[in-house]
Order: structure tokens, then sequence, then C-alpha cells
């Protein structure tokens, strides 16, 4: 692909490039829609993002994992709604309206994230992506993609594929104990692991 | 090789396989039809033709073997029709088991394999029917064994060429050009058939220079029709381009183009048959299709050589393959389908439509409203003038009349907007019946496609039950009724297991054997029926046989013995048939290949029960048992009963509810710290649906509601906070990981768009039990 066409087809983001005087050469091959969680900005590749979309009334599934927060009709497929902050242990903030979904259309599945907000897409240079540091945030890094500066703001990347791989929900349900017990821990396989 | 032909098209390779497959099935079924009626022609005749659509098809897919195999089959077919061969149990059993091979190599092949095991004993018993007692030459077994070394020979072979003239040939060609083989079958019903042959001289001429041609080129000019013609050609164009060339539509009927190799210059080839192609003088049907065989031969064996690369490919082809079940569907399905498309597309219009007469209406009323208020106001207006008139001592009767005159149509203002209004809403309501009535036709006719006969898994029982019953030395007639059945394909798929399984059980438990039989009075042949129809909205599967029937009492000690009941226990005889579907349960003394491993019948239930249904068994001694499936007609809807548990909604499948209740909370007792109430007579344990699913909601109120549910023999009640009522709902499923949860059997979506889950009564009694015990273990903890 040219150069040109890139650009052309960026043009939304070319605007945004100029103002940042170090990037003005740059090409954006890489775009991502951002959102935040926690206080922290975050980015998903926009290829596995379906749509967003807000709403309010999911069907609870009973003894699901914790941070399932249920199911979504999703214009006549149903969905599976999960809610990111419960899923890294993040705090929720107030919220009376409806939620902020991110729906993601992974390799064999389509499920709905629940975010705190959603910003909007960042177009980017995949050479600008640094791999992440174990010292950085809350989410196991094996989750991560990388991080990414951009307009003065730091993007976690998530890699969804292997957020949402369904061996790792099962062993996650199995740490979780989720049928044994009756006070449901939280499963653990989701966050930062612990400096050593 | 033209494209359409090509052997590792998916399309075409799904088409032959589902075609061979409807083949086998007809060739197996009159097979067996002609063993009861050795003389029935038509039977022969349908044979036949399964045999020889098959072994074409085998061919144009170039899988040789099996069009080997099957020529040879068809030839003793043809030996049979021709009364040479008398149809005898013997010949019957031989062509059975050929079928059986011939099941094995599409088996083998849709698999992505070649068919390696040794054939030569059946295939040799078949040639003895048909009086051949020659060998086939080596280099066109079916099985290649040195595919290497196969593969120049028959290179060779297919092109009809010693080795001399291949050589000969060979040194004519210039370095840089090729030396390609054309192979060309005329379209007989052009008229102008005769000039095809120049036609396509011509054609080749063009993109190189012939070498040699069969028929010569000077038979080629007289005003004669060739079915076929071979060429040879020195060029240096591609193969792809003298395909295209040659490609002259209803001329060429098909063509194939080969490269020749340069591994004929390499001498290894002293073993070769040398099958020189005559100069093909009639359109000899069967010397046709076994040269297309020799060249696909040749093919094939090239393609052996470079397994290696195509095994890869092939895998893929295997994954995508098992994706998805194909449906055969009459056609005319489709096309109500498509007509009730139409209608919905012409409700869509006339919708639309009723949209702009409302927007018209509105602004009309706007218009008329306008007009109203104007003249009110002037009224208004007017009224003091009037009242001073009175005053001055007018007549009240004037002034009425002159009212009247002037604001008198007042009252008629929206008439004409009322009535116009009227029409639209009747055109409305007249539209949305439609759709209505639409829909749900929609509806039906989509099941409608999903459903298929029984007749797709009945016609493998004849079969069966005759492999059976000579294995047991038994002899048993099969009747099949109501094959004309239909039956949800998801439905049809699981079925023929647990079937297999009670045909099998009738064939080696239930009937006796033929002296059993003979001293208990009845004839010899014992009888199996397998019976379908329709009830309502099940569908009623009977296997009944004319057998020993089941001993009660040999039940009932057997079920002591295993620990399944208390001997004190009376049960009635029908409670006491239904122990054999418990798991481990096998009355049989002895177990036989057949049956009696004591997996059997709970396997049944279990299926059967998978699929929404119920299997029960009645029987007389001494004078058979009835196997009784019952199933709903589809999955895909089911009626379920929605409750109401704190804010959610589930349903509940219809067919396992018993009956519901309302109790008050004192009606509640406990018994050993289960809750339970009395239904009538039983005593029925009690689940508290919030508890189960962690539902917070507050237990409080005058009157609860209880669902009781039942599946198999268990029995429990739900208790639930309100009843919504029944409905149709469409199973959903739920994907991933994250919400397969026990108790859930899937999802549904309402009227309002929120999902309702689809409780699963199997797995939420046994969830219920396992929480129960946890419970229990939790409270004797903390004592």
């Amino acid at each position: 692909m040219s150069s040109e066409l890139v650009e052309l087809k960026d043009l939304d983001f070319v605007s945004e490039e100029h103002d940042d005087a170090r990037s003005a050469a740059e090409v954006i091959d890489y775009k991502m829609v951002t959102f935040s969680l926690g206080g922290k900005d975050y980015g998903i590749d926009i290829m596995k993002v379906k749509e967003i979309s807000k709403a309010s009334k999911f069907t609870y599934v009973p003894n699901s994992i914790p941070f399932v927060k249920g199911v979504y009709n999703l214009r006549g497929d149903i969905i599976s709604v999960i809610d990111l902050r419960l899923m890294f242990n993040l705090p929720i903030p107030e919220n009376n309206g409806p939620e902020n979904m991110v729906i993601l259309r992974l390799e064999d599945n389509t499920l709905g994230v629940i975010v705190d907000s959603i910003d909007k897409v960042v177009g980017i240079s995949s050479e600008k992506i640094q791999p992440p540091h174990p010292l950085f945030g809350d989410i196991n890094i094996k989750f991560i993609k990388g991080i990414v500066e951009n307009q003065e703001k730091l993007y976690i990347i998530l890699d969804v594929e292997r957020v949402f791989d369904q061996n790792a929900a099962e062993s996650a349900m199995q740490q979780g104990g989720i049928r044994s017990t009756i006070t449901k821990p939280l499963p653990t396989a989701y966050l930062a692991l612990p400096e050593p | 090789m033209s494209d359409y032909l090509d052997p590792n098209n998916e399309e075409l390779l799904k088409d032959f396989f589902m075609e061979a497959e409807l083949q086998v099935d007809t060739f197996e079924q009159n097979i067996l039809v002609l063993e009861n009626e050795p003389h029935n022609k038509e039977a022969v005749d349908e044979i036949f033709r399964a045999a020889h659509t098959l072994k074409g098809a085998a061919g144009t897919v170039q899988m040789d073997e099996l069009a080997h195999f099957t020529h040879l089959c068809e030839d003793t077919l043809d030996e049979i029709r021709s009364g040479n061969v008398e149809v005898t149990t013997e010949v019957v059993d031989t062509i059975l088991s050929a079928i059986d091979i011939i099941k094995a190599m599409l088996e083998a092949r849709s698999d992505g394999g070649v068919y390696q095991e040794d054939i030569s004993q059946i295939s040799g018993r078949l040639e003895e029917f048909i009086g051949k007692d020659s060998p086939k030459p080596a280099a066109s077994a079916p099985t290649p064994k040195a595919p290497a070394a196969a593969s120049s020979a028959s290179a060779k072979e297919a092109e009809g060429l010693s080795e001399y003239e291949a050589l000969e040939l060979q040194e004519q060609c210039s370095d840089r050009e090729k030396l390609i083989f054309v192979h060309i079958n005329y379209d007989e019903n052009n008229p102008m058939n005769t000039v095809g042959g120049v036609q396509i001289y011509a054609a080749l001429k063009k993109n190189g220079r012939i070498l040699k041609s069969i028929p010569d080129l000077d038979d080629l000019y007289k005003d004669v029709f060739y079915p076929e013609a071979d060429f040879y050609i020195a060029t240096e164009v591609d193969v792809e381009d003298i395909e295209k060339a040659i490609d002259i539509p209803d001329v060429v009927l098909s063509s194939t183009v080969n490269e020749i190799g340069n591994e004929i210059d390499s001498s290894a080839t002293e073993s070769v048959d040398e099958v020189k192609t005559e100069e093909p003088k009639a359109a000899d049907p069967e010397v046709e299709t076994a040269q297309k065989k020799d060249n696909s031969s040749a093919d094939n064996k090239k393609e052996a050589a470079s397994a290696g690369k195509e095994s890869a490919k092939k895998e893929t082809k295997k994954s995508n393959k098992n994706s998805g079940s194909i449906l055969r569907v009459d056609s005319r399905r489709i096309d109500n389908l498509l007509n009730l498309v139409s209608e919905t597309v012409i409700t869509k219009a006339s919708f639309n439509q009723i949209n702009s007469s409302f927007n018209e209406n509105i602004l009309e009323l706007q218009v008329c409203n306008n007009n109203f208020r104007e003249r009110l106001k002037e009224l208004f207006d007017k009224l003091p003038e009037y009242l001073q008139n009175i005053q001055k001592g007018a007549e009240i009767k004037d002034i009425k009349a002159d009212i009247n005159e002037r604001y008198g149509n007042l009252y008629t203002v929206f008439d004409g907007v009322e009535s116009e209004l009227k029409t639209t809403i009747a055109k409305f309501q007249n539209t949305s019946q439609s759709l209505a009535r639409t829909t749900s036709e929609l509806q039906e006719g989509v099941m409608q496609i999903r459903m298929v006969p029984i007749s797709q898994i009945f016609s493998r029982f004849p079969r069966l039950v005759r492999d059976l019953s000579r294995s047991c030395g038994k002899d048993i007639k099969l009747i099949i009724e109501g094959q004309d059945t239909e039956l949800d394909k998801s439905v049809i798929d699981d079925l023929l297991d647990p079937l297999i399984h009670c045909v099998r059980n009738s064939v080696d438990h239930g009937i006796e054997s033929p002296e059993e039989r003979a001293a208990a009075g009845k004839p010899e042949n014992g009888t199996v029926m397998l019976k379908a129809r329709n009830e309502g909205n099940m569908i009623v599967i009977e296997v009944s046989d004319d057998g020993k029937g089941i001993d009660v009492e040999k039940v009932r000690q057997k079920a002591i013995d295993n620990g399944l009941i208390h001997p004190s226990k009376s049960l009635s005889d029908v409670e006491a048939f239904n122990l054999i579907f418990e798991p481990g349960f096998s009355t049989a003394k002895e177990v036989t290949n057949i049956s009696g491993r004591g997996v059997g019948l709970d396997v049944v239930r279990k299926q059967i029960e998978k699929l929404n249904g119920t299997v029960s068994v009645y029987s007389e001694k001494g004078s058979g048992s009835v196997f009784t499936i019952k199933l709903p007609l589809t999955l895909a809807i089911i009626q379920g009963l929605l409750v109401r548990v704190g804010t959610e909604i589930y349903a509940i499948p219809i067919t396992s509810v018993v009956d519901s209740h309302r109790i008050k909370p004192e009606d509640i007792k406990m018994i050993d710290n289960y809750e339970v109430f009395n239904v009538r007579q039983d005593v029925v344990s009690l689940i508290r649906l919030n508890r189960l699913f962690r539902i917070p909601t507050e237990e409080t109120g005058d009157y609860y509601f209880i669902v009781i549910v039942g599946s198999g023999d268990k029995k429990m009640g739900l208790m639930v906070d309100s009843l919504i009522g029944e409905e149709d709902v469409v199973i959903k499923p739920l994907k991933d990981k994250y919400t397969n949860s026990p108790g859930i059997a899937g999802a549904t979506i309402l009227g309002d768009g929120t999902v309702s889950l689809i409780i699963d009564v199997s797995q939420l009694l046994d969830l219920g039990l396992k929480r129960e015990i946890e419970e229990r273990k939790l409270r004797e903890a903390t004592i």
C-alpha cells in the first residue's frame, strides 16, 4: 500500500497529526478504539471492534464467572457481556445510566465488554508501539500487546484475542471455583502478576 | 483438464459424496428387495442404474479404485439382469459385502485418503459370477502399490502410445517445444458434427505443430463423425492456452490436455502393458468410459506420487466439510417460501403507503383544526354583536337562524378527516393482519425446510435386521410403517443410534430362536415392526416385536439385586418394565456381540431425553414388547412456560413441566432439612430457584408458585415468584464458555427484545441435588 493512499484513507487523522509536529511524516497504519478503565487509557485494534453501543438491560446468567455481566440481544444474536473492570479488578465508577459497551468481533466469538467511557478512534504508526513494561498497570502483562503514546496520552493496547481466549476462560473458571463454593472469590488469572 | 472436472473442486466433491451416498442407499435397498423377489425386474434395473451412475460419477472425480470396483459390480448385475446368474443368498451376500467396500472406499475418500484394504477376495468372487477368470492388468489395479513407477507407465498407456512411438514423437520436438497430448470427446448432437474434427485440428494447428492424430487427418476430412480423437502436438504454448483454444462450445463435450513428460525418455518402463488405442469406429459407451478411466487412473497416480503436498490441502478440506451438513429440500418448499417472502415485501410496501397516508391525515387534521379554530374565534368575536342585536330587540329566532346559517357547518369540519382516518386505520389493520399471517406461514415454511422424512434413517434397518438375524440364526421379518413421517433434521441425526439400539435389542433379546418359537406355538419367523406416526405436536416411533417379551419378575429381581429398588417396594408392571432403562441393567444371561453389555438402554434414554423426548416400554410376556419413543417435532422452537424470579424471566420447556401450584408459605414442610410439600399423595421436594441461581429477591409474599418439573422418574418443585404464561420460544444457543452455565439450555428473545434463559430441567435437578449436598456438608462442618 502506498503512503499516499494511506493518507487519503486516514484523512480524519491528518489534522491531528499536523498538530503533533514530530509525527507529521509518519504513516498511520494502526487504528484503535480508545476507552478508559480505572482512570487509565486503553486501546483495542479497530479490526477487532464490531461496533460500540450503550446498553442497560443485561440478562443475568446464574452461576457464571462474576465478571460475566450477562447476555445481551444484539439484533437477534445473543452475545455474552463481560465487565472489564470486574475482570481486571478495577474500581467501578458510579453510573446510573446505560453502560458503555464495545462489541468485539473475535476469531471465534462475538462479545461485548463494558468499560468506563469510550473515547475515540486513534490512528498511530505501528512502529511507535512499545513492548509492555512489567511495572505498568493492573493487567496481566500477557494480555497487553504494547504501549503507545499519542497526543501526550499513554494508551495500553489490549490483546483481546488473548484476553478472551476460550481456553484461558476455562482455566479462570476453574481457579474461581464458581461451582463449588457459595462465596465467590474473583479469579486471579487476569490480574497483574505480583512483582518478583 | 478443464475446470469443471477438477478433481479437487470442493463443490464437485461435496455433490459427489452426497450423490454417491444416495446411490449406495438405493443399491442396498434394492438388493434386499431382490433377495425376497429374485425376479423383480424393476429392482434389478434400479440397482443397475445406481451402480452405473456411481461408476460414472467416480470416474468424473477421478476416484479410480471406486470406479473400477463399481464397474465390477455393474458387470455382475448385468449378468443378473440378463438372467445368466441366479439370485442366490450367496450372490446377495457377496454384493452386500461389495457395497460395504464401496462405502468404505467412499469414507476413505471423504477423509482425503484412498482405500487401501485388500479387495481381491470380493472382486474375485464377483468375477466368478461374471465368468471372467483373467486377473486385471496391474496398471489399472485399484490400489497403486508403486505409484512412482506406475505413473509413467500409465501415463503412456493413457496416451495410447507404444514406447517407441512416444520416443519418436519426442524426437520430433525441438528443444523449446513440449509434446502435448490432447484427447477430445465430440458432441454428437451437433448438426455439423462431422466438421468438429477439422475445427479442432485448425485450432490446434494455430498453437503448434501437429505430429500425429488418431484418426488421421485424412480421415477427419471425410464426412464421417468420430466421437473422439487424440492429437499429439509439439508446441511452445502452455497447456492452459491449448485448453482454451480447443474449448469450442457445441463441438467439444470434454477434453483432456496433458503434457507428455520427460519421464518417457527414461527407459524404466519395460513392464508396461501396451494398450494401443484403436481408431474408434463407433461410439461404444463402454469403450469410452474405459478410456476415460484409464486417463483418470494416470492422473490419479500422479496425484498419489505428490501426495505429500496434497495431504495438507486435504486436511483443510476435511475440516471444511465437517463444518455444516447438507439438507436436501423439495424445491416446492423453497418456492413456497419465496412466495411468502414476496408477500412480505408487498406488505412492507403497503406499510409505507399507510405511513404516508397517516402523514397526509395529520396534515389534513391540522388544516381542519386551524379552520375550526378560526371559525370558532369568529363566532366568539361575533357573540357581543349578537347580544347587542338581542338587546336592540332583534328576534331570537332570526339570530338563531343567522348563527345556524353561518356556523352550522362547524360540526362537520372534521367529518372528512375522520372518514379518511378511518379508511387508513382499516387499511393498517388489514395489512398488519396479513403480516401476521405471512410471518406465521414463513415460520412454518422455514420449519418445513428442516423437516426430512424419517425414511432417511428407517432405510438403514432392512440391512441391519438382515445381518443381525443372520448372525443370531433367527429368521426375522422387518415391517416398516409410516416412513413418510417428517421430523426435524437435527432430531433425525441424533435418532439413529438409539433406534438401532432398540432394534438390536428386539432382535437379540426379543425374538426367540426358531426352535423356541415353534415350541411356543408361534410361527418360526419373528417379526420386528418399526412404526412412525404424528401425534399432535409429537412424533411417536414404535419398535415392536412378537418375541418373548420382558419377564417382569426377572426385572424386579434384578433391580433388587442391583440395589435399584427396595425389596419391599411394590411396583406396577409398567414401572417395572421401565427399570430396564436404568444404567447397568441387562437381563440377558450372557453377553453377546449384539447387546447385553448393560450399556444399552440407559444410553437410549439419555439420548432421547437430550432430544426433549421420552422413551417407554410395554411388554406382555410371551407375545412381545413395544418400545415407544416420543419426540417433539422440532428442536428449534419449543413451548415454554415463562416464569419470573426477581426481575429475571425464565422459560421452562413445557415437556418437562408436570403441573403448577400456588401454595401458602405454611404448606411448605421440612423433612430432614429439605423443604417439601404435598401434592395429593406425593411428597415433592422443593428448589427455590432464586437461591439456586443466587438472585436476590424478597422471599415474602402470601403465596408461592411451584412448578413441578420432571425428568425421567425424578420430580421436583421449582419455587418461582410468579407464572407468566405459555409461549412458543425460539431456542438460541449460548455459544461461549462464559455463559456455559449448568441448568441453562439456551436463551430466547422475548417480545420486548430482552433475553430470557431457557432452563435445562434434568441438569437443574442434578445441580439442585449437588447444591443440597454441598449445603448440608457446610452445615455439618459448622456444627
